[in-house]
């Protein structure tokens, strides 16, 4: 037995020091002389909101917001949006940058889907907007309630999700809750598609 | 053990060997090698300290500034490197109007063009499309707004603008899909009438509503 232990040791800290430096000193400073981009608006008090609400729900388990160039995934060819640059999330704390892509990428998702009453619908249940998805449907964002008259609906100021009949119970319209507008004002205001040229 | 035993030299099987030959023997065996800290040879530290140089080099050269500049399509095309297909390339191939269909409008028109009852119109037998050129073009680029009735039903939401995400050339391709699609056969439409149009309209800002389009 010939290990000189000090020698064993030294080796063990300079191997876990230069990790350090590399993937987390090193990315750090330069991280932290990235400006926003012109193009990128902070967030609003409801599209803040909107996000908690994306966090509590989960949907960084099925949907990430990163996305790649040429040649490390087909995300340029599913129209997904130019590669996302560290600028671009310059107001996220923390970033929902996800792992898992069980659905799309959510990155560009206000630009390819600006519709809001495409999102109410399809988060009330996706299956009414996309035929065989396999998202779940999220009811407890929407209020179920007997629908007496349109002039009562309108007196009262409520958003009706309008949502085809068979997915409706009978006799009753789909309003969103405030969560549900908030979630998908985030979701619209989800827009990186501004240019970036590199120089931040 | 006897006293005797000991006195005695010891002597092999064959009596032919005594003590000394076989310390003779064993002096000339070289010792056990042994592992402990070698020096390399001259030649490995010339070949180390050569790699450690190209590595350098490569870094570099290849290295980018480790920042995330080298994947960003417009800086590759300024740089005119071709680690990336510019946006620019794959703009040149002629758009696909089903692959542009799919991609853009399925979601809420459906891939069957039949739209989403109560919520999004269908575009088969739409007379808004099926009709003059012009109004479908306009509703791509500026979107719609407010109650408009297509088909015999009564629609009122809203339909994006798509004007500052697609080209001429793919609205005018996915046009000429829609119009000719499950069971539609309207005449195709050209970029060029897209361009006409876009240019004709190209101070508006708001949704079309229907009211304006049937001017």
């Amino acid at each position: 037995m010939y290990i000189k232990v000090p020698l064993f040791f030294m080796g063990v800290l300079a191997t876990l020091l230069i990790a350090w430096v590399g993937l987390t000193l090193i990315p750090g400073v330069q991280i932290s002389e990235v400006n926003p981009p012109d193009g990128l608006k902070p967030y609003t008090e409801q599209q803040l909101r909107g996000r908690s609400v994306y966090i509590r729900e989960g949907c960084i388990y099925c949907h990430s917001q990163q996305t790649r160039p040429v040649g490390y995934g087909a995300d340029q060819k599913r129209n997904w949006g130019r590669p996302s640059v560290p600028g671009d999330y310059f107001y996220d704390r923390p970033q929902l940058l996800g792992t898992m892509r069980t659905g799309p990428d959510l990155f560009n998702i206000g630009a390819r889907q600006p519709s809001e009453d495409w999102h109410l619908i399809h988060l009330y249940n996706p299956r009414a907007t996309s035929p065989g998805s396999i998202m779940p449907p999220y009811p407890w964002l929407f209020r179920e309630e007997i629908h007496y008259s349109d002039e009562v609906l309108a007196a009262r100021g409520d958003r009706v999700v309008p949502v085809s009949q068979e997915y409706v119970p009978e006799g009753k319209v789909i309003i969103a809750t405030q969560d549900a507008l908030d979630l998908t004002a985030y979701l619209i205001g989800l827009n990186h598609t501004y240019p970036v040229d590199g120089k931040e | 053990m006897s006293d005797k035993d000991i006195q005695q030299p010891y002597k092999s099987e064959d009596e032919q060997t005594d003590i000394y030959d076989l310390h003779r023997q064993a002096l000339r065996e070289t010792p056990e090698p042994r592992e402990g800290l070698e020096r390399p040879p001259w030649w490995m530290w010339v070949i180390f300290i050569c790699l450690i140089f190209w590595a350098g080099f490569y870094l570099g050269r290849y290295g980018g500034v480790f920042g995330p500049e080298v994947h960003l399509l417009s800086k590759v095309e300024k740089t005119k490197q071709k680690a990336v297909v510019s946006t620019a390339e794959i703009e040149k191939e002629l758009p696909d109007g089903a692959e542009v269909y799919n991609r853009v409008c399925t979601a809420c028109h459906q891939s069957n063009g039949q739209g989403v009852p109560g919520a999004f119109p269908p575009l088969v037998d739409s007379e808004w499309l099926l009709g003059d050129a012009e109004t479908p073009i306009k509703i791509v680029l500026h979107g719609l707004q407010g109650a408009i009735n297509v088909a015999g039903n009564t629609f009122n939401g809203v339909m994006p603008a798509w004007g500052g995400q697609l080209s001429d050339e793919e609205i005018a391709a996915v046009l000429t899909y829609a119009r000719s699609s499950w069971g539609n056969s309207a005449s195709e439409i050209s970029p060029e009438t897209v361009q006409n149009v876009r240019n004709r309209t190209s101070d508006r800002t708001t949704n079309w509503t229907a009211g304006e389009l049937k001017r």
